[in-house]
């Protein structure tokens, strides 16, 4: 039994009202979430592209750094001694080459910037895949200074530019040959479109 | 208003059943994948820690290293190829004939293994591995006076050395307490005012072995416990070590082929088979050099390893001086100096003999002579530690000294 002094329901039912949304909102709706959507999707392959190319950046930036500091700890006259000059190619060697007598143009790196020794002069398939990078070094025997005649550079001091190749494909690349300005840096008609950074430095003699 | 007829008020016995079944399974689970995580912290927090000394004590050597220096300069040399006497006025100084023009340096870098005869040590204590003495500016001083100038020069120097802790109270090892005989990494630090570079004849080790081996009052301090051998190899950089590859045999273009480099050495032809000068291109002279790079390895134990070690090898210990902490003066048998290790190396098979370990800088990674890659002294030191069960672990890095600058230039 209810209480007779019960308080009337407050609950009065609503007339019959439609409580979801038209088929013109939700389209729209739709729409507009889409196009903000695809807008965002569309930064995504950018930022990838930026975190790539970053991490590239600081990869090849300590593969270089590796090299100069390779060559200012050596000695003046090995670095910079060799019939080329006033170009001379850094030579690497491969596993095999006990003697070092069959020099090889490039140093190869992996993505993190570890050295890779082919066992023989040309790196195998497997030793490719995991090659990333390909590293061409030259030496400039002399340098001009400012103010000084460029016929007569300044013997003591070289300058090593270090060419790092983001090449994971692994193409065949080639270096020029001596003579001229481009002597030994790689030749870009064997690397179409590809990425090649240039670092370079001054190497004093120091007796 | 009026309630439905049956309204079912709780849930039924079955339901709750198979609730309380499936909140059971998903507790166990979550219980399991907790359990299991906070094992894997704990285990890999405990790996940290357990080489953290090693660690730290590591990269604090390798840091200080990088900073060694010689200081060269160009000076006449006489016919001999030594300076002029430093002694103005003396007998040597007026009499001396300029003939050629060379790099000196009133400093010195050597490396080696301790036991070598280019390191003139006290024959009663073995320190096993290598060692490393040169001269570097950190500053430190004893008296007050010289407290603000930072850039003095220090002898400095790494070694491994076995013995009870050094650091102990004299009233411990009294009261009988037995002794925690122990490899460890030792860096000997030698403030200014003591550095005898200049007061004792230029040929001689004595600016470090002086204070080494004193009994009292050693320059010496523990870096790290528990470190069994410390290997240094001083190397060319790559463009230099190609080039002199081309010309010699691979092992004589090593740099250190015995793992010995001097800075000022008195028989240049007995220490490095290049050295003994020539046309070739990779000629070297360490004279007044410090050597581009160091390979500077490692190994360390864990402290429940080095107890076990010590337990098993290390019985007759006996100790010449008790005196205030810091200055104890080691002296054990050969083998408690390598924590019977020595021992250890002649159970497994093939047999190793210790001694010839890291004497031959060739075989550090690999033998030559064998066909097998990889089966190196290296190798060898960590078959002897597997089997005795060891914890330990290899810490390895190149160190580029900042201030050297190779040379071949200069022959005598």
């Amino acid at each position: 039994m209810f209480p007779p002094n019960s308080p009337p329901s407050r609950k009065i039912p609503a007339p019959r009202r439609q409580s979801g949304f038209s088929l013109v909102e939700v389209v729209l709706a739709v729409g507009v979430i889409s196009f903000a959507f695809v807008a965002i999707m569309g930064l995504i392959p950018a930022g990838l592209q930026q975190f790539r190319q970053a991490i590239d950046n600081s990869v090849c930036a300590q593969i270089a750094q590796r090299i100069i500091q390779d060559a200012q700890l050596s000695d003046f006259a090995t670095l910079t001694g060799g019939s080329t000059a006033p170009y001379i190619q850094a030579m690497n060697y491969a596993a095999s080459d006990a003697k070092k007598s069959n020099p090889i143009p490039f140093r190869y790196f992996d993505e993190q910037g570890n050295e890779i020794v082919p066992k023989s002069s040309v790196p195998s398939a497997s030793e490719l895949a995991a090659i990333v990078y390909h590293v061409n070094t030259r030496i400039a025997t002399a340098t001009a200074l400012p103010g000084s005649s460029s016929s007569a550079p300044n013997t003591s001091l070289a300058t090593i530019l270090v060419q790092v190749a983001f090449n994971p494909s692994g193409k065949p690349l080639k270096t020029s040959a001596s003579g001229g300005p481009n002597s030994f840096l790689i030749d870009t008609t064997s690397f179409p479109g590809g990425t090649v950074r240039n670092y370079s430095a001054q190497i004093g003699r120091n007796d | 208003m009026k309630s439905s007829p049956r309204v079912s008020a709780g849930f039924t016995l079955v339901e709750l059943m198979v609730s309380t079944a499936i909140i059971g399974l998903i507790m166990l689970v979550l219980v399991q994948m907790t359990n299991q995580t906070s094992q894997t912290w704990r285990s890999t927090a405990e790996k940290i820690e357990k080489f953290q000394q090693a660690r730290d004590g590591f990269e604090s050597m390798t840091r200080r290293l990088s900073q060694a220096t010689l200081n060269t300069n160009w000076d006449y040399l006489d016919a001999s190829g030594a300076p002029r006497d430093k002694n103005v006025g003396s007998t040597a100084f007026v009499k001396f004939v300029p003939i050629y023009y060379g790099r000196t340096s009133d400093l010195r870098f050597v490396s080696g293994p301790m036991k070598s005869s280019a390191f003139s040590l006290d024959g009663k204590i073995v320190r096993p591995g290598h060692g490393v003495f040169f001269q570097a500016p950190f500053g430190l001083a004893t008296t007050t006076d010289y407290a603000a100038m930072d850039n003095l020069l220090n002898t400095w120097g790494y070694f491994v050395e076995a013995g009870n802790d050094p650091n102990r109270p004299d009233f411990v090892d009294k009261a009988g307490v037995p002794a925690r005989w122990r490899s460890r990494l030792m860096e000997y630090m030698l403030p200014t005012e003591q550095m005898s570079l200049y007061d004792k004849a230029d040929n001689s080790y004595t600016w470090y072995t002086l204070h080494l081996n004193d009994a009292t009052n050693r320059p010496v301090r523990v870096l790290a416990e528990n470190v069994i051998t410390l290997i240094i190899l001083p190397k060319l950089s790559k463009p230099d070590e190609d080039a002199r590859t081309r010309a010699q045999t691979p092992q004589a273009a090593m740099l250190s082929p015995k793992y010995i480099y001097d800075s000022f050495p008195i028989a240049p032809a007995t220490l490095n088979p290049g050295a003994s000068g020539g046309t070739d291109p990779g000629m070297i002279m360490p004279k007044n050099q410090l050597p581009p790079i160091l390979t500077v390895t490692m190994v360390a134990l864990d402290e429940r390893s080095a107890q076990r070690l010590a337990d098993t090898y290390c019985h007759n210990v006996e100790m010449t001086s008790q005196s205030v902490h810091g200055n104890q003066r080691v002296t054990g048998s050969a083998s408690e100096m390598v924590m019977g290790l020595d021992v250890a190396a002649g159970k497994v098979t093939p047999a190793v003999t210790y001694a010839n370990l890291f004497t031959d800088a060739t075989r550090l990674e690999d033998d030559p002579n064998t066909q097998t890659p990889g089966d190196g002294d290296l190798y060898d030191l960590e078959r002897i530690l597997v089997h005795e069960k060891l914890t330990y672990r290899v810490f390895t890095s190149n160190v580029s000294i900042r201030g050297a600058k190779w040379s071949r230039v200069q022959t005598k």
